[in-house]
């Protein structure tokens, strides 16, 4: 039985590939085989999150076009052997995949993978098409901000109208004293708007940027607030009851230590 | 009469249906709908025929007409005529249609009664969705900001009401709007329309059910009457 999960939000930068990196290093923790497939064509980036770029041989392109076969062009994680990217093509774009392509090799990998999960590019347009195409669960990154939680709107709209049902929220890079001081959206009137079941809730955290230019997932890193969400992110995929963290806002000496990285 | 020729809107766009009639009578019929609603439309709309009956020609001759309008009417092979022409209600529909139209769920268009056209949708319009109805319209869901509801009659929405609603929009002064809580970026009645305060609306803002209705030239709120019933929040 395995699962293949779209990780799409419409606005760009609000933590998409970051999400799919988190979650592909979290289920391979657990034991499971997974996949990470990048479908943003041109502005390939989770090669980079997941620091395999020097590794890079084929790509999804040269899959699709029946060039090499996938076990050829799956990069093995340097820490997980059950971890495997298929990263995409940097000089190629958008219009060189189909959905049709995208379900065809999804197919021939359920049967090896537990996981597939497709990072999906920004937009409403052909690459989101394509990457959802395949996709029986989908992840919808959004952020506590106006903007960012019009189009995560938009893009439950598009997915029901590609008649995918099983959507859940994930909003990520929340700021806790400023949703207490009431200048940012807070969980209800995120829920007020989208209503669909919320997968988990990330902290805005430095140490996703550090994480992100070394090449770590943050999940790796237990000091991380946003990573111990990931791990809880994680469980809740794996069909466990998990609470939310506590996001409250942090006194000052937490403040300080986490500053400090202590 | 006039219900031999009906425009309806979905979630694939405007459509225009013809009941099988004579060319002659049906182009007089279009004619008509079009003096009346050209308006509703927007100009270089596109709107899906409906009629495999037709020859090549008289479809082309209508293609023209609109052309006139500034409309583009597309010529559509599909044959779900049938369903289209069986009234709301009626569970006969085919699976196909269902399914096909499942993210709007558009269905309307007695045709056998001029009287009332309830649009009946059972799910939240989100940003970017447009519905368009021929008649009234009721939205069991949320209208979210970014989302337009436009009907030639009421707009009845069970639930929060944040997009651009549109009633009466034929010209219809009488038109009214209802909403659970009303807070829309704009209300739109007839001809006339009425905006948002700049200052962003929560919640606390709508609590109870009101209406929207024109009264000398002006749309106005009002609570609705709650008749032995709490409200559903």
């Amino acid at each position: 039985m395995s699962e293949v999960i779209v990780v799409t939000s419409g606005k760009g930068g609000v933590g998409k590939t970051t999400t799919t990196a988190n979650i592909g290093v979290g289920l391979a923790q657990r034991g499971y085989k997974v996949a990470l497939i990048d479908t943003d064509t041109g502005l390939r980036n989770l090669d980079l999150i997941l620091g395999l770029e020097n590794r890079i041989l084929y790509d999804l392109i040269d899959v699709t076009t029946k060039k090499v076969p996938y076990r050829k062009a799956l990069v093995r994680h340097k820490k997980f052997s059950n971890l495997f990217l298929l990263p995409t093509s940097q000089i190629r774009d958008k219009s060189a995949v189909t959905g049709e392509q995208l379900v065809d090799l999804c197919t021939e990998m359920r049967g090896e993978f537990d996981y597939i999960i497709i990072d999906c590019p920004a937009g409403i347009e052909q690459g989101f098409q394509t990457a959802i195409a395949a996709a029986d669960h989908a992840i919808v990154v959004t952020m506590p901000e106006v903007s960012a939680v019009r189009d995560a709107d938009k893009i439950i709209g598009e997915l029901n109208r590609a008649d995918k049902v099983h959507i859940k929220l994930l909003v990520n890079r929340i700021r806790p004293h400023m949703v207490e001081s009431g200048d940012m959206l807070d969980m209800n009137d995120i829920n007020d708007i989208l209503a669909i079941e919320c997968l988990g809730q990330i902290p805005d955290d430095e140490l996703v940027v550090t994480s992100t230019n070394r090449g770590e997932p943050v999940i790796l890193n237990n000091k991380s607030l946003a990573g111990q969400a990931y791990v809880n992110i994680v469980g809740r995929i794996c069909g466990e009851q998990i609470p939310f963290l506590e996001l409250k806002k942090d006194g000052f000496l937490h403040r300080l230590k986490r500053m400090l990285h202590i | 009469m006039s219900e031999d020729v009906v425009f309806k809107g979905s979630g694939q766009g405007l459509r225009l249906i013809i009941k099988k009639i004579a060319y002659a009578t049906l182009e007089k019929l279009v004619r008509e709908k079009l003096d009346e609603s050209v308006s509703f439309f927007q100009s270089g709309a596109e709107i899906k025929l409906q009629a495999d009956w037709l020859s090549a020609s008289e479809k082309a001759n209508l293609v023209n007409l609109f052309s006139t309008y500034n409309l583009n009417l597309l010529v559509e092979d599909e044959d779900n005529t049938k369903a289209v022409m069986t009234p709301f209600g009626s569970t006969s529909l085919p699976q196909k249609q269902l399914i096909s139209e499942s993210a709007y769920q558009c269905e309307g268009g007695e045709t056998d009664d001029s009287m009332e056209k309830t649009l009946i949708i059972n799910h939240t319009i989100r940003n970017g969705q447009e519905i368009i109805a021929d008649g009234s319209v009721v939205i069991n869901g949320n209208v979210n900001p970014g989302a337009t509801v436009i009907a030639k009659g009421n707009i009845r929405v069970n639930g929060f009401c944040r997009g651009i609603v549109h009633a009466g929009v034929s010209g219809d002064r009488q038109a009214i709007i209802i909403a659970n809580h009303l807070m829309p970026i704009q209300i739109r009645i007839a001809d006339i329309v009425a905006r948002a305060p700049d200052a962003s609306m929560s919640k606390a803002d709508a609590p109870y059910p009101e209406k929207a209705y024109i009264n000398e030239g002006q749309i106005f709120l009002e609570a609705v009457e709650q008749k032995g019933r709490q409200d559903d929040e």
